[in-house]
């Protein structure tokens, strides 16, 4: 069976997508509904990640280390909110590009505790032998013989979807409501007395937390973690994300992450005369042409109120 | 410095912008439960004074005490708690948002605005029933209860200047400070609007200072107005006693725009 029929391809394709969408839903926190321009939500991945992976190959058992690395990941994004969201919304974008970079290069740096360029390996912990007690379950009691990827792509979506509904929960509070005030006005929401700086400080610990989920679903997939799977671009990807699905639109975040990871998976077998690399470069510049052509065709996205552009 | 009848006293507050001194050591109080106006030719520094005291902006030297603490120091929000609440001269409506949302913003103690909260909503569903009433009720003196569902970036100019309003009166204040309320709205409204101010003040005991040009408003409503010119109060006193000042008439015809 070629590749383009292996189902256990595209369940992984589609966990991928799921990761995406859970990242994703931690930037719409962000920019959709406080309009805190974060360039750089790829570090509250990595640090999700790594402290995971570093937590469970230092005998912390994974079920712990999920929690905590959502904590450490909420923490950071503390720590970078602190000294920058005083800024304007451009200068804040910059120094969140610089942080998520910081990150990485010291995530890179840190061999003795990360593996550095060479990677830390079996970060996922416990979670392989639990995968196989998960499959040997269905097969000795349901005779159901379940691709090996099945589960975590099944969790995954569970994940996200919870995610989701909090989220739609959370959007009905006056909470979110003060959220959406900073992201059109910040001195109007403090002459209403609201507490600006700390809302824009929740949201982004908030958002942080949520990719931090996504960082620990990242490390079950892969078992092993490298810096350059936290480069620039996986923010900008989820960026493209939320362009197409739509500013806003919690709905659109899910949507957009499957045609988008789809996209990126899909390219590989078109049959262009060209070299291996230039083939996955060639994914950026699909992304690219999308995020052009939605602007063009659908500005507000695929699930984002066409009548907000228009108003300011 | 401070008395039970002063409800906020500024004292020499100044900021310079390099070398334009916008305001420069500007004093003066606001009487607990009067309607005070500022008034001033165009670039005497009245907008400037407004966001220094109400922390907008910082000041490099001078204090500002509200009722009776110094909040000098505190940050804006932190002094829109503590009552002193303002509109802007340029509008800050949450243009995304509906108008009735606009106006819910600015009720104080909603506990649901907590973050810890956000998902037990019977801790703030109660208070946020409340809030809408309000806003409601609020919106229907400014005469914009028929815009409720609208967003707020739909509204003319004028409208916005009442949202704002709206917004400011939900935060329950006991100073208001208005930056040229009047400013685009229809004369009947405008008349409207400060006969239901007035009743806030005999119903509330809601201090009003405001920033206007129309010298027929100023000195019809005004228990005081505190006249300004090149960063500095020139006077303070009763209308009757402004309008025949010397000083006042020179900076005003001085002012050639006004």
């Amino acid at each position: 069976m070629g590749p383009l029929l292996a189902f256990g391809f595209w369940a992984y394709v589609l966990t991928v997508a799921g990761i995406y969408a859970i990242f994703v839903l931690g930037l719409q926190v962000h920019v959709g509904d406080t309009g805190l321009l974060n360039f750089g939500h790829v570090a509250f991945m990595a640090a999700g990640a790594y402290s995971t992976g570093l937590m469970v190959t230092n005998g912390v058992p994974l079920l712990a280390a999920i929690p905590l690395a959502m904590l450490v990941a909420a923490l950071l994004g503390v720590l970078v909110g602190l000294p920058t969201l005083r800024l304007r919304g451009d200068y804040f974008a910059i120094v969140t590009i610089a942080a998520g970079e910081i990150l990485r290069i010291m995530i890179q740096n840190q061999q003795g505790a990360t593996g550095g360029t060479l990677g830390l390996r079996k970060a996922s912990g416990g979670w392989p032998s639990f995968n196989r007690d998960i499959l040997r379950w269905f097969e000795d009691t349901l005779g159901i013989e379940l691709e090996r990827r099945v589960p975590l792509l099944v969790i995954t979506w569970l994940v996200a979807l919870v995610i989701a509904l909090l989220l739609v929960r959370i959007g009905r509070s006056p909470w979110r409501r003060a959220l959406r005030a900073v992201r059109e006005n910040e001195d109007a929401v403090a002459a209403a007395g609201k507490p600006v700086f700390q809302l824009k400080l929740q949201a982004l610990a908030l958002g942080a937390a949520i990719a931090g989920v996504s960082g620990v679903l990242f490390t079950l997939l892969q078992t092993s973690l490298y810096p350059e799977n936290f480069e620039p671009i996986v923010t900008f990807v989820g960026f493209a994300i939320l362009i197409l699905g739509g500013i806003g639109s919690y709905f659109g975040v899910v949507l957009g992450s499957i045609l988008i990871s789809f996209i990126i998976s899909g390219v590989r077998f078109l049959d262009f005369p060209l070299a291996a690399d230039k083939v996955a470069a060639l994914r950026f510049v699909v992304i690219g042409l999308i995020i052009m052509a939605v602007m063009a065709f659908r500005p507000q996205g695929l699930f984002g109120k066409k009548e907000e552009l228009h108003l300011d | 410095m401070t008395d039970a009848d002063t409800i906020l006293h500024v004292d020499g507050l100044a900021r310079h912008f390099g070398g334009v001194k916008a305001v420069d050591g500007a004093t003066f109080s606001v009487k607990r439960g009067s309607i005070t106006s500022l008034i001033g030719p165009n670039g005497a520094g009245k907008t400037t004074a407004f966001n220094l005291v109400t922390g907008f902006e910082s000041a490099d030297a001078g204090r500002v005490h509200f009722a009776g603490d110094d909040v000098s120091r505190l940050r804006a929000d932190h002094r829109a708690r503590k009552g002193m609440v303002r509109t802007f001269q340029l509008t800050r409506v949450l243009g995304k948002m509906t108008v009735l949302e606009n106006a819910m913003l600015a009720a104080p103690d909603q506990p649901g605005e907590r973050m810890w909260n956000v998902l037990t909503p019977r801790r703030w569903r109660s208070r946020e029933a409340e809030v809408k009433a309000q806003a409601l009720e609020v919106l229907d003196e400014i005469g914009l209860s028929e815009k409720a569902g609208d967003y707020a970036a739909t509204l003319s100019g004028g409208q916005r200047k009442l949202l704002e309003l709206g917004r400011a009166l939900m935060a329950r204040p006991d100073l208001m400070m208005l930056d040229e309320p009047m400013a685009g709205v229809n004369p009947t409204l405008g008349r409207q609007l400060l006969e239901y101010l007035d009743r806030l003040r005999t119903e509330r005991g809601l201090t009003v200072l405001f920033i206007e040009h129309d010298m027929d408003v100023v000195m019809g409503v005004s228990d005081e107005v505190v006249v300004m010119t090149q960063g500095r109060v020139l006077m303070q006193d009763r209308p009757d006693v402004v309008r025949k000042d010397a000083r006042v008439i020179d900076a005003y015809l001085g002012g050639a725009d006004e």
